[in-house]
């Protein structure tokens, strides 16, 4: 954990959250090999995937709440595997697309946010008043009422994490989540990342977020090629990209 | 213009805002469909009596009426004109009365109905697509999800149309529409995994055709992102397709004198793209929402006048018309290896259903709404063919390059 995080979300990491464990997973997709044999045990709080385009990253991710299944090997929450149980998990394992546009899906703010509510059977006097605190934690108060598609960048990012947020996921899984923000508002994502109680895995080319990490993995071409700390792992993903 | 929620939520307090949407919608349609059917001055008055009531107890205020109504008071004016030549003054009169009634009294319910009050009513009138695989949570979802994409679709229609300017492509409908229509897919694929990863249950939310059919195909491995949500998404964001493509300028192409819409286009792209069901499906989207007064319909009408009005009837034909592209197109036209023969063929098949089945909607509405022989309406729609059958052209050239790239958009 670094400086950047607050004191709370350091003395109260969700001890609850099951680890989430791929075994000798293989992902094959139209003839060609995305993922081999690839074992991990995620279980620290704050967890950096790093890795060139196309290495696989993504497909890693997906994997994890069961939006993909892998052709051989095995995805497990706790005691629930993404092949069997893809919906119990979902409610685990939230997850924040790249590009918060494919992920809002209502024309207006708060109908968005309360979409996943209503998914898990939520209604009335608590949906509203998850959907207001959710707002008001991220900051977002102001844009209760407004349309979707006038939103800033920015804040369609905020929007969309909020929309994780809300269902109250044990993990939160977040695909490069600064790449298509501004200094500023990348810097309020990670602020807002740093905060979260929850377990974040995070995919993302924004080093100064890796190294805000307790543990980061290093994938190229469909392997593990690095897995320990973030400064070395950094230091080694420079060293892959030809950077160093 | 802009279409959106904000865009309809000026229904203010009235008494009218009050009463039912069912009940107010299933008045209109019994008046709507008793003056029609017997042609008497004193009940046409009535009717006409009963509509200003409406406006007055919608508390609408006389500006915005004028406003509104201004481009179907130059209609109704036409349609006396050319009835008094046809069939006499008096008649001619009626039939001026008689829509004026109908038009007022469904810009009363409209203005005194709030979007979504009016979507629960069509909600429940669609519930029979259930059999297709569609529940009511999945139509209302994907009328919402449409609403959502029209202004994004709109404006990634205007990027691609400049990138192509820079390339010297402004006159080739196909370089705008093919990248448009390509951007539109891919970014379905992900919002379906989006959808499915807020733990959306598809599989509780269908039935039906589709559930039936993907069970057998792919019985064990449950993959996200296909499947219903995926059938939902693409009904929405081509619905949105449709809507966007009535809200940009119209195009002209060099051999045809008139401007031509591009909404049409949209309707026939959705059967030559989509198959048959969701095709039709699409077109209901966009005709629910535009009755319920979302301002889609071609140069921003919308509400429950368009459908009273004499060119409703083109309107309604398009969720049929989509239907019989889509079973064209899918079973038959992209059938051959031949390349020139599939453009063809799917040529052929949008002029069968996006020409053939909506004019056979169309003429005959024009014909009763507009009080106007059937042997007019008929010619009148003649001066649409020439700019409809450019548009099954581009359709042809479009849908095969698109299905050449997503093999599998058919077959989901």
């Amino acid at each position: 954990m670094t400086a950047t995080a607050t004191p709370e979300s350091q003395m109260s990491p969700d001890a609850l959250a099951p680890p989430l464990v791929l075994e000798d997973v293989t992902v094959e997709r139209e003839g060609k090999l995305v993922l081999s044999h690839v074992s991990l045990e995620l279980a620290e709080h704050r967890i950096a995937i790093l890795g060139p385009n196309g290495s696989g990253k993504s497909t890693l991710l997906r994997l994890l709440n069961g939006l993909l299944s892998p052709t051989t090997g095995e995805v497990r929450v706790g005691e629930l595997t993404t092949a069997h149980h893809a919906k119990q998990i979902r409610r685990e394992v939230g997850f924040v697309f790249q590009n918060p546009d494919n992920q809002i899906v209502m024309p207006v703010v708060c109908e968005d946010i309360a979409f996943g509510l209503r998914n898990l059977g939520i209604r009335g006097t608590e949906l509203d008043a998850r959907v207001h605190a959710v707002l008001d934690s991220l900051g977002l108060e102001r844009l209760y009422d407004h349309e979707t598609h006038t939103l800033s960048g920015g804040e369609k990012q905020m929007l969309a994490l909020a929309a994780v947020l809300v269902m109250e996921p044990s993990t939160i899984v977040l695909d490069e989540p600064t790449t298509m923000l501004d200094l500023r508002n990348s810097l309020r994502v990670r602020r807002e990342i740093a905060r979260l109680s929850q377990r974040a895995i995070v995919a993302t080319h924004d080093l100064e977020l890796a190294l805000e990490c307790e543990r980061a993995v290093v994938i190229d071409a469909g392997q593990v090629v690095f897995d320990g700390a973030p400064a070395a792992a950094v230091s080694f993903h420079r060293e892959l990209c030809g950077a160093a | 213009m802009s279409v959106s929620a904000s865009s309809l939520s000026t229904v203010g307090p009235s008494p009218l805002a009050r009463v039912p949407a069912g009940l107010k919608f299933a008045v209109l349609f019994a008046v709507g469909i008793l003056i029609y059917v017997v042609s008497s001055w004193p009940l046409v008055l009535a009717a006409l009596a009963l509509a200003i009531v409406a406006l007055a107890a919608a508390k609408v205020h006389p500006a915005r009426l004028l406003r509104a109504l201004s481009g179907l008071l130059i209609i109704i004016a036409l349609v006396v004109v050319i009835g008094a030549f046809t069939r006499g003054y008096n008649a001619a009169a009626m039939y001026g009365v008689r829509l004026l009634a109908l038009c007022l009294f469904a810009f009363a319910v409209t203005m005194s109905t709030r979007f979504h009050q009016m979507l629960a009513v069509f909600e429940r009138l669609f519930a029979p697509v259930r059999w297709l695989g569609f529940s009511s949570a999945q139509m209302s979802l994907g009328l919402s999800m449409t609403v959502r994409f029209i202004p994004e679709i709109r404006n990634t229609y205007f990027e691609v149309r400049e990138a192509q300017h820079a390339r010297g492509l402004q006159g080739s409908p196909r370089a705008v529409l093919v990248p448009l229509i390509a951007r539109t897919l891919q970014s379905a694929q992900e919002v379906a995994l989006a959808i499915d990863s807020r733990c959306y249950d598809s599989e509780a939310a269908s039935g039906g055709l589709f559930a039936r059919r993907r069970s057998s195909a792919r019985a064990r491995v449950a993959r996200a992102g296909t499947g219903s949500t995926a059938n939902t998404v693409h009904v929405a964001v081509v619905a949105a397709l449709i809507a966007a493509l009535g809200l940009v300028p119209p195009i002209t192409l060099g051999v045809v004198p008139v401007p031509i819409t591009l909404q049409t286009l949209g309707v026939m792209l959705a059967g030559a793209l989509l198959g048959p069901w969701r095709g039709m499906l699409a077109c209901l989207v966009v005709v629910v929402l535009g009755f319920a007064g979302l301002p889609i319909f071609a140069g921003g009408a919308g509400g429950l006048g368009v459908l009273l009005s004499p060119s409703g009837g083109y309107i309604v034909g398009w969720a049929p018309g989509a239907l019989v592209v889509g079973l064209l197109v899918k079973y038959l036209a992209l059938r051959p290896r031949t390349l020139w023969l599939r453009y063809l063929l799917v040529a052929i098949s949008a002029v069968l259903g996006g020409i053939g089945v909506v004019y056979a909607f169309g003429i005959p509405w024009t014909s009763v709404a507009g009080g106007i022989s059937l042997k007019a309406s008929l010619i009148g729609a003649g001066v649409f063919v020439p700019g409809d059958s450019a548009k099954a052209v581009i359709t042809a050239l479009v849908a095969v390059t698109i299905h050449r790239r997503y093999r599998s958009l058919l077959g989901a």
